[in-house]
């Protein structure tokens, strides 16, 4: 791969452009792809947390509708004799309160009547009527809702499906302009270095000696691009982590967090950064150089094919 | 080795090369291609290792026609041939060493081998002390040496020399057609085209002389080795 060049097209303007060029196109896809394998992941991983979770809301007692006890109770009561319902666990006052404190203010938060919330584990082999259960739930303690999270599931869904679609129709486009690249710097190489391949062919070199020239060269060319964009894009993405999450490790947030902003913060770190995705990362170099050499080989066959 | 037959040549609206041209060299030959300026002696040579196409007739190298040789079957061909060009054609970013290296370097040969045989040739011509030099750092004389050495460093059966003592002293000159002669006794067919009487007196080798269009046979000579250079002409 490293051979020698009989043509000198290291000296060619290719040289400076196309390490350049594949380094912001291996940038480009470094991004895409992770952007697509961590909207995969994050999925994956909040199914797996809320597949099979509900969530039941009790608004805060009126006038008439029994205490604030008296109403978790009944709702409890009702909850444990449904079949279906594996458990039923009330979320503490003080993490309802702080789930709202940012949307609300501390003092706020603080100040205001809070809603009573119970999170539910629901059996897999057993489906329950929430439709029912909703019914049951607003006679036991009127204004009462269950949410399933099927809805924010399907909306997150849509949310991943859309960035790996947009993240393939990148890595194509990116893909489409570095072939484009390779292929405009072989010309530019075939008509400048005009003279010397017909020396070659006439001393007996067949197309495919002359194709191997070009092939290294840009080969070469693209592995040193892509490593720079490797780098770079790591670095992006490091950063990118480092400033969305704060500095350590979290455990990402629990069911009952999802729409705080914490949550979200979370979300993005429970998306994960596992080995598939550095995998990819440090493939993009060797499958950028691939590419190139493949297309900088079809291209000068093409071209002195269509010579006398 | 080579056949011409009824070979018709000529540029794109230039004047007829050869005219109904018909001639045979045998294989193991050396010949001699004289003629004036202009009289076509780089384009019959052209036409015989492959760079140009006749416009009718037929010309055979190693028993094959070569005029409908395939982009693909030509290459083998061309590597059986070695050309010392009137004008070198070496690559110019290229050493003394990897300029007449080029020849094995596509032909595939070990690397070790060209260590070994390279700067050997390059010492025989002369040029033991520049297999590091780009081309543009020698003398007209010492670049056709490497041409000289390019074209036989992989002992071609067909050794075609465009005036390849054109930029040399006589002393030099003979000594350089030492090797064509080394190349000759091993079996290779040989044709030099030259401007250079005292040579071609000096050698005893028949001639292929070109004038209008033709090619007549002036051998003259003594050796039993000669060919049969006859010339038909096509009214
Ligand atoms: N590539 C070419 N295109 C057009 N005409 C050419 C070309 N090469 C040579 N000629 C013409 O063909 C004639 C023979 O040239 P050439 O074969 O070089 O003769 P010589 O080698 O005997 O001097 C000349 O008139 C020359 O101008
Ligand atoms: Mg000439």
């Amino acid at each position: 791969m490293w051979g020698r060049n009989d043509l000198a097209l290291g000296r060619d303007a290719s040289s400076r452009f196309l390490p350049g060029l594949l380094a912001v196109m291996v940038f480009l896809a470094a991004l895409a792809a992770t952007g697509a394998l961590s909207a995969r992941g994050f999925i994956a991983s909040w199914d797996a947390r809320l597949d099979g979770s509900a969530t039941v809301q009790i608004p805060p007692p009126s006038t008439g509708t029994g205490t604030r006890v008296e109403r978790r109770e009944a709702v409890m009561r009702l909850l444990r004799v449904t079949p279906g319902v594996q458990q039923a666990r009330p979320v503490p006052e003080k993490t309802v309160a702080r789930l709202l404190e940012p949307w609300l203010g501390a003092e706020l938060a603080g100040a205001l009547p809070m809603p009573t919330l119970i999170d539910l584990r629901l059996s897999a082999d057993q489906p329950v009527d929430l439709t029912r259960l909703a019914e049951r739930l607003e006679n036991a303690a009127p204004g009462t809702m269950i949410d399933d999270h099927a809805r924010w599931l399907s909306d997150a869904r849509t949310l991943a499906r859309t960035v790996t679609v947009t993240a393939g129709v990148v890595l194509v486009l990116v893909v489409l302009a570095a072939v484009l690249a390779v292929v405009f710097a072989v010309r530019t190489g075939l008509a400048v270095h005009r003279e010397e391949i017909e020396i070659l062919h006439l001393i007996g070199a067949p197309d495919r000696y002359i194709a191997r020239q070009f092939q290294r060269h840009a080969g070469r060319l693209a592995l040193v691009g892509g490593i720079i964009g490797v780098v770079l894009a790591s670095g992006t993405l490091m950063g990118l982590r480092w400033w969305l999450t704060g500095t350590g490790p979290g455990s990402g947030p629990g069911a009952d967090e999802v729409f705080s902003p914490a949550g979200l913060t979370a979300l993005v770190q429970a998306a994960g950064f596992g080995w598939l995705e550095w995998a990819v990362i440090l493939l993009l170099p060797f499958t950028a150089a691939l590419i190139a050499t493949v297309a900088a080989r079809t291209s000068v066959l093409a071209v002195l094919a269509r010579m006398p | 080795m080579v056949r011409f037959e009824n070979v018709f040549m000529r540029y794109d609206g230039g004047p007829v090369i050869l005219r109904d041209v018909s001639f045979r060299l045998e294989q193991g030959s050396f010949h001699f291609l004289t003629g004036a300026s202009g009289a076509g002696k780089s384009t019959l040579l052209r036409l015989m290792y492959l760079a140009a196409r006749p416009v009718s007739g037929q010309i055979s190298i190693f028993g094959r026609d070569v005029t409908t040789l395939s982009r693909r079957e030509r290459p083998m061909a061309r590597r059986r041939i070695g050309v010392v060009f009137q004008d070198f054609r070496l690559i110019p970013h290229l050493s003394a060493l990897d300029n007449v290296a080029l020849p094995l370097r596509i032909a595939g040969t070990r690397e070790s081998l060209i260590r070994e045989h390279v700067p050997e040739l390059l010492a025989w011509v002369g040029l033991s002390g520049h297999l590091d030099a780009l081309p543009a750092t020698l003398s007209g004389g010492q670049q056709q040496r490497i041409a000289i050495a390019r074209a036989v460093i992989s002992r071609p059966n067909l050794l075609l020399a465009d005036e390849p003592t054109g930029n040399v002293d006589d002393r030099i000159a003979v000594r350089l057609l030492y090797l064509f002669e080394e190349l000759h006794k091993m079996g290779t067919t040989v044709v030099i085209a030259t401007h250079n009487e005292n040579l071609v007196k000096r050698f005893d080798h028949p001639r292929l002389h070109m004038e209008d269009a033709r090619i007549t046979d002036r051998s003259a000579s003594r050796s039993a080795s000669a060919a049969a250079a006859t010339t038909a002409a096509g009214e």
